[in-house]
């Protein structure tokens, strides 16, 4: 896949985009950057293993430990779908579904067979392989759309988004990787007519299915776009065969074996609600704006045109309004506020501005029987249309496959807009970096985030557990994630819900609020009491996930900004004892 | 011979014992068929237990032992040889009429785990294949030049390949399948069929005339249909050719893909996650699994897609259509009979004669493969035919390490029991039954009246699922011995679910595996009364 595929980039939207089809004329060249691909190459894997490698030994954290939990049980069992009495969020399951495909816990149990124990350094090197995937693909998947494939990739990697979910365990970067992978084969397969190449995507795909279901969605998107080309031959179907067989033949076994169909959602709140529908809406567009490039080159390139300010300040004032309500009503923080009226804004800016040039170029495309920019815009718009209204909450991770083809849009607009300008080559370079810098602050903010609670286990957790060990009395925890596997680590057990009568007076408790912040029930409440509050800092201001800076980059629960500022604790780890009711001071 | 010789003094092994014991009676008495008196997978039979086979395999051993012989491993393994000789030179007959590389495909047939394994012992189901070989050798080539010499050899070798193995009678309506298909119709060509119905037929009435029944063409046993059907496929997959190289042979065009990726996911369910997800068999037995389902399915899928396109060349009048359909009739009739004839059980050996209908095919499609890179082809052919030794051979050696485990544990018994002042039984069928009587330890049948305190030795793999088991709560397990063998690959064994004489023991054919061989009990009996506990008298004479 060395030759890039030239003919595809010049009957592509460029012609659609104004002034890109000049640019490309300009250039003069036949897509290339001028530099050989290895070189290309290997500076989009040092950089990605620079932007990895030393986040290797980051402590299991947020779904990591879920991820975990199911790969011990497949060490014996490959095929085990069910946690057998399981607590999970405090409540008791006699047989807990998960809700994941099985092959990241399949991978995880692998890994740790290999290694003999679960060491997370050892996990993170057995991961490098999905960013390292995410990224040559996306470079040679750039290829077809931009003369800045280079620029592309890079941009891919080292958003806040794909940096922090690069350094965990979870299923969304390899189920990114492994989309982009297919995407790729699937476009230069179609294009060289090669049974290998889409041999090679039906399995890469049908990989990505049993990794994250999201990855189906390829299916009909690819199937989209062979049919916009009218190539739709014996060929184009073949990738799509392997992965619906597969996964309709899983349907069944699991059925047998369970007695119910894969569980797709833990099925909590309602999506489709238009309360949830609006949360999640203004959680994506503060995603979008971001961490998809960091906001002052965001800026640079929305706003490059009069007109640009009156559509800006159209979106702007409502969300001004809207979020100066909030922080009056001591809802949203200053630093949330200010983000939240920063990046909401410049998100839907982004999408009205990458949809609107989308567009225009859709109909020129019909002509030339193309579907470059159809397939950008239908790829981009059946994530946020699942993101937003299907699945149960937003996320950062959720968004991931939505960056390939923002990111795309987004070069081919700068492409666009500053056509023929020396300043597009600097302008990408410091969007990259910028972004970069903006993603390993998040990054680390999640990190200090993933060691304050092993180090909390470690340090207080331990020291309290020896402390009522002493008394024979127990240590109950409540919360869920990295800190439930470090607190397990430590001997502890989750409290369930609404079990007051497992309660021993003496007991202690110890709640992490971020990874549960249920509050006790009632009568809980009357046999608990606050002994300590332990807060643990960190070296940056940045939070990845914060209810008081409204930081959710895991969830739109936890705040509707990907990430956020706050100069209090990470977290503040609260520690209960349980005591007879008389003995409460309510004060 | 390369082949044979070396395992010439393989120990008797599995159903051995069953010909050698109709040999024995035959040899007091050509005439007689049934053994009388006698205890057998947990029966016992006082008129006589029918022999469920054919009667002339027997009847060639027996002939050694009347001439003075005594029964011994060489001895009847060597004059088993002329059987696999037999079916090699058959084969290249018949390759030489149907592909240009006659040598190889003999070579494959004769080198392939089925044949190589099956020509190590005494069952019928090698001579059955090789006289049907023949036959078939003689009729296609009789009936191509119009030998009426070669038709009547033919006949005559059908009807020794029935009356060796019943299974043989499948070659009859596929040698008339061929005669058909290639609008054969002069008279004598159908007369070498009149030898093999007439002897097969007066057999019936004579067998019936002296002991009032003729003989089972079924074992009447209920079929689970998909049971069979999966380990047919998993069987044929895993035993004829090097398995990988039906892959990349038959896997060339975009539709061969399109239907493998539809096909292939809902096969490996069937076949490997089902057990695995049961917990029944090890990640690495379900990939070898998912493996050898993915090879069998594929040379049914071409198999069936040669034939259709054999008759499509008949409805355009395109030469040398009906070899495909011919090769497609004789697969599809050995499939059929294991159907009919209701063989409760999927074993290899009863699918030995398809392996010539689809190592020609596999010759024939290899002839076509890269046609603009011969040397390549070259390269692919050679390979798959050494693969092919290397798994035969080693599957061989498993079975001939497990057969010769019996020998050894036999005799180590003997010397450790051999004194032992009270009465010592062995517990267990096949080989281990065979041995352990060659050592003086008494079957323990139904009919047998043991003691308290009595020893029993029993085999779990030669008794699981023929023999019944020790009541609970009247024995103690004294010491337990598992025979091992480094040599990674086994043929007969439920920890490596490897079921190659018989799905029951496993859903593979042959496995990759170190497990345990075998394990042999040592148990003592025990009740609190003197009564003597005796098995319940059964009459299990029909």
């Amino acid at each position: 896949m060395t030759e890039s595929p030239v003919t595809a980039s010049r009957e592509s939207g460029f012609s659609s985009i104004k002034g890109g089809q000049t640019a490309l004329r300009k250039a003069g060249d036949d897509g290339r950057s001028g530099r050989p691909v290895w070189v290309e190459l290997s500076i989009v894997v040092v950089v990605t293993l620079l932007i990895t490698l030393p986040f290797i030994f980051k402590p299991i954290h947020m779904d990591d430990a879920g991820f975990i939990e199911l790969a011990r049980e497949r060490r014996d069992n490959p095929m085990e779908m069910v946690l057998s009495d399981y607590t999970f969020f405090g409540q008791e399951n006699e047989s807990f579904l998960d809700t994941h495909p099985p092959l990241v816990s399949s991978y995880i149990a692998f890994l740790i067979n290999v290694s003999g124990a679960e060491s997370e350094t050892f996990l993170h090197l057995g991961f490098l392989i999905f960013p390292l995937m995410a990224a040559i693909s996306m470079y040679y998947l750039a290829r077809f759309f931009t003369r800045h494939a280079l620029v592309a990739a890079l941009m891919l990697i080292v958003t806040p988004g794909v940096m922090v979910m690069s350094h965990g365990l979870m299923s969304d970067v390899p189920g990114l990787s492994l989309w982009l992978t297919g995407v790729t084969l699937y476009l230069y397969g179609l294009k060289q007519k090669s049974l290998v190449l889409m041999t090679i995507c039906g399995l890469v795909i049908t990989t990505g299915v049993f990794t994250s279901y999201q990855v189906l969605s390829v299916i009909p998107l690819l199937f989209a776009y062979a049919l916009i080309r009218k190539e739709l031959s014996l060929l184009a179907f073949i990738p799509f065969a392997l992965p619906l067989s597969a996964f309709a033949s899983y349907c069944v076994w699991h059925f047998s074996m369970l007695g119910i169909f894969p569980r797709f959602s833990y099925g909590v709140g309602e999506p489709l609600a238009w309360y949830s529908v609006i949360q999640k809406g203004a959680s994506v567009f503060a995603a979008i704006g971001g961490t998809v490039v960091f906001f002052a080159v965001l800026m640079r390139v929305l706003l490059a045109r009069k007109w640009d300010f009156t559509v800006y300040l159209v979106f702007l004032v409502p969300m001004w309004v809207a979020i100066m309500v909030q922080f009056a009503s001591v809802q949203f923080s200053a630093w949330a506020a200010i983000l939240s009226i920063l990046l909401m804004p410049l998100g839907i800016m982004l999408l009205y501005r990458i949809f609107a040039e989308a567009w225009e170029g859709l109909e020129q495309e019909r002509r030339d029987r193309q579907a470059m920019n159809a397939l950008l815009f239908l790829w981009l718009a059946g994530v946020l249309f699942y993101v937003i209204i299907l699945l149960p909450y937003s996320s950062v991770r959720y968004l991931l496959p939505a960056l390939p083809p923002l990111i795309l849009l987004f070069i081919r607009l700068v492409e666009g807009r500053f056509a023929g300008s020396r300043n597009i080559q600097n302008l990408l370079i410091g969007g990259v970096m910028a972004t970069a810098g903006l993603g390993l602050l998040v990054a680390e903010a999640d990190y200090e985030l993933a060691v304050a609670n092993r180090d909390f286990a470690g340090n207080e957790g331990a020291a309290y557990g020896r402390q009522v060990a002493a008394d024979d009395h127990r240590l109950w925890f409540i919360g869920e994630f990295g800190f439930r596997y470090y607190m397990e680590q430590q001997g502890f057990t989750e409290l369930p819900k609404d079990r007051p009568e497992v309660l021993r007076d003496g007991d202690l408790i110890v709640q992490s609020p971020l990874a549960d912040p249920r509050p006790f029930s009632d009568e809980m409440a009357e046999r608990v009491e606050l002994v300590e509050t332990v807060g643990y800092s960190g070296m940056t201001p940045f939070r990845s996930i914060s209810f008081k800076s409204k930081a959710g980059f895991y969830g739109h629960f936890w705040g509707i900004l990907p990430f956020s500022l706050d100069f209090g604790n990470i977290e503040e780890y609260m520690v209960y004892r349980v005591v007879p009711e008389h003995e409460i001071d309510h004060e | 011979m390369l082949f044979a010789l070396p395992f010439i003094n393989q120990a008797f092994h599995w159903d051995d014992r069953d010909y050698i014991e109709f040999a024995k009676v035959q040899a007091r008495d050509i005439t007689q068929t049934n053994l009388t008196d006698y205890s057998y997978r947990g029966q016992y039979f006082i008129k006589g237990l029918r022999n469920p086979h054919a009667p002339l395999l027997t009847t060639y051993l027996s002939l050694l032992l009347r001439s003075g012989a005594q029964v011994s491993e060489p001895l009847f393994h060597a004059a088993y040889l002329i059987f696999p000789l037999i079916a090699a030179l058959s084969m290249y007959a018949l390759s030489r009429r149907f592909t240009r590389h006659p040598l190889i495909a003999t070579l494959l047939l004769v080198s392939s785990p089925g044949f190589l394994i099956m020509s190590h012992n005494l069952m019928d189901n090698l001579p059955g294949v090789s006289l049907s070989l023949a036959s078939a050798a003689l009729f296609i080539w009789g009936a191509d030049k119009g030998n009426f010499k070669l038709l009547l050899g033919s006949g005559i070798m059908m009807a020794l390949a029935v009356m060796t193995a019943y299974q043989s009678l499948t070659i009859i309506p596929v040698l008339m399948a061929y005669a058909l298909l290639n609008r054969n119709f002069q008279q004598k060509t159908y007369l070498p069929f009149v030898i093999p119905l007439a002897v097969y037929g007066l057999w019936r009435m004579y067998i019936k005339s002296r002991y009032g029944y003729a003989p089972a063409v079924s074992y009447k046993a209920g079929l689970h249909f998909d049971w069979q059907v999966r380990s047919m496929i998993v069987f044929i997959g895993g035993t004829i050719v090097f398995p990988l190289s039906f892959l990349v042979l038959f896997l060339r065009s975009r539709m061969d893909i399109m239907i493998a990726f539809l096909a292939f996911p809902p096969l490996i369910t069937w076949a490997a996650i089902y057990y695995l997800g049961r917990g029944e068999i090890d990640f690495f037995q379900a990939f070898q699994l998912a493996i050898l389902i993915a090879a069998g399915f594929m040379i049914l899928y071409r198999m069936i897609l040669a034939g259709i396109s054999g008759l499509m060349g008949w409805a355009q009048n395109r030469k040398g259509w009906a070899d495909p359909v011919f090769l497609l009739v004789w697969f599809l009739s050995v499939i059929l009979v294991q159907m009919v004839f209701k063989i409760p059980y999927v074993a290899v050996r009863h699918l030995l004669l398809l392996f010539p209908p689809v190592i020609l095919l596999f010759i024939r499609e290899a002839e076509a493969l890269w046609p603009m890179r011969p040397r390549l082809r070259g390269v692919f052919v050679y390979t798959t035919l050494a693969l092919t030794m290397f798994l035969g051979l080693s599957a061989a050696y498993a079975d001939y390490r497990m057969a010769g485990t019996y020998r050894e544990v036999a005799g180590q018994m003997k010397e450790r029991y051999g004194d032992n002042p009270g009465k010592v039984w062995s517990l267990g069928e096949f080989d281990f039954r065979y041995y352990m009587e060659q050592q003086g330890f008494e079957y323990l049948g139904v009919k047998s009246v043991a003691n308290s305190g009595d020893l029993v030795i029993s085999s779990y793999v030669c008794s699981t699922g023929v023999v019944a088991p020790l009541p609970e709560g009247y024995y103690r397990v004294l010491s337990r011995e598992e025979p091992s063998s480094a040599y990674p690959v086994r043929s007969m064994n439920p920890w490596a679910a490897a079921g190659f004489y018989g799905n029951l023991m496993g859903p593979l054919p042959i496995s990759i595996s170190d497990a345990k061989l075998d394990e042999i009990d040592v148990n003592q009996l025990y009740w609190e009364t003197t009564t003597e506990a005796s098995g319940e008298e059964q009459q299990a004479d029909d």
